[in-house]
């Protein structure tokens, strides 16, 4: 089998998953990072000479993403074994599972972030403790060998000082360069809508189970279906990769809980309205929750408590959602 | 030993890290630690050269700056450049032109590369699935295998069994699509005897 000849040699350490793979090269004079979707690779080049410094950081908390992507599959296919006694909701529930402890087994345990003159950029590959330390032994053999030697006191003496500013920005009189502006807040104004729907939801929710007006039951499927697809929008619009960890676990938890009530409203209405075979069990625990008003207020206040959680997150946060290029930024906040 | 001033931020808390020049790991409040390695590069300064002005009469001019003294000649094309036009490619000193003029495949250039091999085997891979739709799908993914066989394809090492795996089960639909054409056509003519 013939292999495309390369200059690069493989360091230890990759991040996968089902539609990305990270990895890190050593190449000649510089570091290469590809960033796969398995079907295109896109590259970043840090180049031995620029190299500032390289930060690893211990114990990195859980993935929020993951717990709540699983979650909310989870959730759906609970909603299907209500919605049908198949075997195969079951299954898919199994495979989630199977999907999160797997997930939680092989969490990330660090992360390291390089910095450039350009720049701060994170190597997602090095995730894990082990492999991370083996491959900055080997990154710094390469560095030390491109970069001038200095002595421990030079380096704690550029340590102390604030770092040198471009040549551009010492001719400009010693000024920093302005700051880049920040993004419009567009992305977190879709979701701040769809907030706003759960809300008007969980307030429609609450009406139909302390009223039981008919026009609100007839109604919630569709404020559930058009919430839901709000929450699908923006999230496909703007991505949650850039959002504050208060607002992701926010987004997951509505839509957990608008695609399981919603998967329960719609066959209830569609049960009642179009299906001629009834399966009594099913009609019974049906019946039984939507006469529960204990449990239709609990529901409610649940709706509007996500709501609450996601406006507060995204308001407060409205400045910072697509200010920066991810969290780390360089040299923090104490830039002179 | 003296607080040194913040050089990153905390991953998880985002609060500013203050590491000592030891390069002894920090904890930060939020209880993760972290450790950082310096090299020499942080007290580099970037330079720009902008360009000399010509002084007096006999120096030679910058190709695209006629006021500026050229420092170098293009090793490419030969023209005279300034401190501002000089650019070091590789082991090179080129100008702005030449670069420009550069084949973009060049490796130093690259910023992604589709992966055709991949492609090509989820789609035939994929259309066993749905077998109506191999039809069209079929020579597709025959097309982007030989396109990966042809292309530049990934920076790093990657062996090409993808594309001939892919081109292996697309030849087979193929045959599969042809065999039943002739099957059907061969019952019609049977039937037509009869």
């Amino acid at each position: 089998m013939s292999v495309s000849r390369s200059q690069y040699r493989r360091l230890p350490g990759k991040r996968s998953g089902l539609l990305r793979r990270n990895t890190l090269w050593l190449g000649p004079d510089h570091l290469l990072r590809v960033n796969s979707t398995r079907f295109t690779e896109r590259y970043r080049r840090f180049y031995f000479r620029d190299i500032q410094a390289i930060c690893l950081q211990n114990g990195i908390g859980p993935n929020w993403r993951t717990h709540g992507m699983i979650a909310f599959a989870g959730a759906l296919f609970v909603a299907g074994l209500f919605y049908s006694a198949h075997q195969i909701w079951a299954a898919l529930l199994a495979i989630a599972i199977g999907v999160y402890v797997f997930a939680v087994w092989r969490r990330p345990d660090c992360s390291v972030t390089i910095q450039t003159a350009v720049g701060t950029n994170s190597l997602p590959s090095l995730c894990h403790i082990r492999p991370t330390r083996k491959a900055i032994a080997l990154i710094n053999e390469r560095i030390y060998a491109s970069q001038p030697r200095v002595t421990g006191e030079e380096l704690a003496l550029m340590m102390a000082l604030p770092p040198p500013l471009p040549g551009a920005a010492q001719a400009m009189g010693g000024a920093p360069p302005p700051l880049p502006q920040a993004e419009s807040a567009s992305s977190s104004r879709l979701f701040i809508v769809s907030f706003a729907a759960l809300l008007a939801l969980g307030g429609i929710k609450l009406a139909e189970a302390l009223t039981g007006v008919p026009a609100l039951t007839w109604s919630l499927p569709a404020a559930y279906i058009c919430t839901l697809g709000l929450f699908v929008g923006a999230i496909v619009r703007s991505g949650i990769r850039k959002l504050p960890r208060v607002a992701v676990v926010a987004v997951f938890a509505a839509l957990t809980i608008t695609g399981a009530l919603g998967s329960a409203s719609v066959r209830w209405t569609y049960g009642r309205v179009v299906l001629t075979m009834r399966n009594e069990q099913v009609e019974r625990i049906y019946a039984g929750i939507a006469a529960n008003t204990a449990l239709q207020v609990t529901l409610s206040v649940v709706l509007l408590a996500t709501a609450g959680v996601g406006l507060f997150a995204f308001v407060s946060e409205w400045d910072l959602a697509g200010a920066g290029d991810g969290p780390i930024t360089l040299f923090g906040a104490e830039r002179p | 030993m003296a607080i040194q001033p913040a050089l990153t931020n905390c991953h998880q808390c985002l609060a500013p890290l203050r590491f000592s020049a030891s390069g002894e790991p920090v904890r930060c409040h939020c209880g993760l630690e972290a450790t950082l390695f310096v090299y020499p590069a942080l007290g580099r300064t970037a330079s720009g050269d902008a360009g000399e002005a010509i002084q007096g009469q006999g120096e030679s001019a910058c190709f695209a700056h006629p006021g500026k003294r050229a420092v170098a000649a293009c090793q490419k094309c030969g023209r005279f450049v300034c401190g501002l036009c000089r650019i070091e490619w590789g082991d090179a000193l080129l100008c702005p032109a030449c670069v420009n003029a550069a084949d973009k495949r060049t490796d130093l250039l690259v910023q992604s590369r589709p992966l055709y091999d991949s492609m090509a085997l989820a789609i035939a891979s994929f259309s066993f699935l749905l077998l109506y739709l191999s039809v069209f799908t079929a020579p597709f993914a025959i097309w982007l295998s030989i396109r990966g066989l042809r292309s530049p394809g990934s920076l790093t090492p990657r062996v090409r069994w993808r594309a001939w795996l892919a081109v292996a089960l697309s030849v087979l639909q193929v045959v599969g699509w042809i065999w039943l054409a002739v099957y059907i056509v061969l019952k019609a003519k049977n039937r037509t005897v009869a």
